[in-house]
């Protein structure tokens, strides 16, 4: 989690190509972390029951 | 004993990491210039940081993996692979992944509750990342680049061999009762990204060169001092303050770097509130909770690449989402710290 913003090179940032595979991607591992998070929050219930 | 040294471990291990990323990144990706470059950091933001949740998740699953460890080597291999270019920057992303995860989760599960454990261990990766840039803008012998990580992977192996296989399910009093675990999770991460987005985009002129190193270093220390001082004022105070001090000093002290600095300062100072929060709603899933956090850094970063503001409208933004940023904290955090201590 170091930060990232003093090393981002500031040239060619905006073509459709990263807009695409950006959002794509992202979106991605979004839903994949949403699914993770419901699977651990019935987990940690479970847990809490026993 | 164990406890007490792997935080020194982790943290020193996390600096060399981000040194090695880095230098790989500017030694050998950042020269081929043009929109490769940027494609290259784009990349390496996805992987690095949207797949620690993954990795945390398979941490969780199978405690006692040794992330660290497995990070640091692949961060090593990427070095001696450096002739190949795209493998290198896969590996190099996956090691910092799953290095950040392995010591998140100690951070987390040997925190005693207290967050200062968590801003510690994270702090230093903003030293590394400053002067990895330099040394690969250098081009320093690969050699002399390997050498801490090869110390840092001797060390991370030496407390991995010694962890438990199972560990406690840390508490850290941060989050807020009666707030939804779902609700929780998504203000906590919305805090997050925001203060990720802002964090880049606020216009800063003065940051090249040595003054680098000053950017780094407040990083660096907000993070730490956020924990310790969470543990000692309360998270939501220290979380909230901390923001609303940073807000005038990035709106109109930017361009000086002195003023800005000492923003920066107290803009990190969140970051182990942050942690805590989300840890706190998955208290059975300490590398999940890590891995979301960055997640969110991933989430707030990917914009930049998008569009661009100018810089009026930028610093008018930055104000906005900080008080947001805020805001978010104040209903996720809880006011006082009960206790320290493991439930």
């Amino acid at each position: 989690m170091a930060i990232l913003d003093i090393a981002i090179p500031s040239s060619e940032r905006f073509s459709p190509l990263f807009i695409i595979i950006g959002s794509v991607v992202v979106a991605a591992l979004i839903l994949l972390a949403v699914l993770l998070i419901r699977r651990a929050a019935k987990n940690n219930r479970k847990d809490n029951d026993k | 004993m164990k406890e007490r040294l792997t935080l020194p471990v982790y943290t020193f291990s996390h600096f060399c990491v981000d040194f090695g990323c880095f230098y790989i990144l500017y030694r050998f990706f950042a020269p081929l210039g043009g929109s490769v470059v940027s494609l290259c950091f784009l990349g390496y933001n996805i992987v690095a940081f949207g797949l620690q949740t993954l990795f945390g998740a398979l941490c969780d699953a199978r405690k006692g993996l040794p992330a660290g460890s497995i990070g640091i080597l692949a961060v090593l291999l990427a070095l001696v692979l450096s002739p190949f270019k795209w493998p290198t920057l896969v590996l190099c992303a996956l090691g910092n992944a799953l290095f950040h995860v392995g010591g998140g989760i100690d951070s987390i599960v040997n925190s005693s509750g207290r967050l200062a454990r968590g801003g510690i261990f994270v702090s230093s990766g903003a030293l590394g990342v400053v002067a990895g840039t330099f040394a690969g803008m250098k081009t320093i012998s690969l050699f002399a680049a390997a050498l801490p990580l090869i110390a840092s992977l001797c060390f991370t192996v030496f407390v991995e061999i010694k962890t438990q296989r199972k560990y406690p399910s840390p508490c850290f009093n941060a989050a807020r009762r009666g707030v939804g675990v779902g609700v929780l999770i998504f203000l906590a991460l919305a805090s997050i990204a925001v203060r990720s987005y802002v964090g880049f985009t606020v216009p800063m002129p003065w940051k090249t060169g040595a003054l680098l190193w000053l950017a780094g270093g407040a990083a660096a220390l907000g993070k730490a001092a956020g924990g310790l001082l969470a543990d000692v004022l309360g998270a939501r105070r220290v979380g909230v303050g901390a923001l609303l001090i940073s807000l005038p000093l990035f709106c109109f002290f930017y361009s000086n770097a002195l003023l800005c600095a000492l923003g920066i300062f107290f803009f990190n100072m969140t970051m182990a509130v942050s942690l805590a929060t989300v840890s706190d709603a998955l208290p059975h899933s300490p590398g999940l909770a890590f891995g979301l956090t960055t997640l969110a850094l991933l989430v707030g970063n990917v914009p930049i690449f998008f569009f661009a503001l100018n810089a009026r409208a930028d610093i008018i933004l930055a104000a906005l989402l900080t008080l947001l940023s805020a805001f978010c904290i104040f209903v996720t955090v809880q006011e006082r710290r009960k206790t320290h201590g493991n439930s």
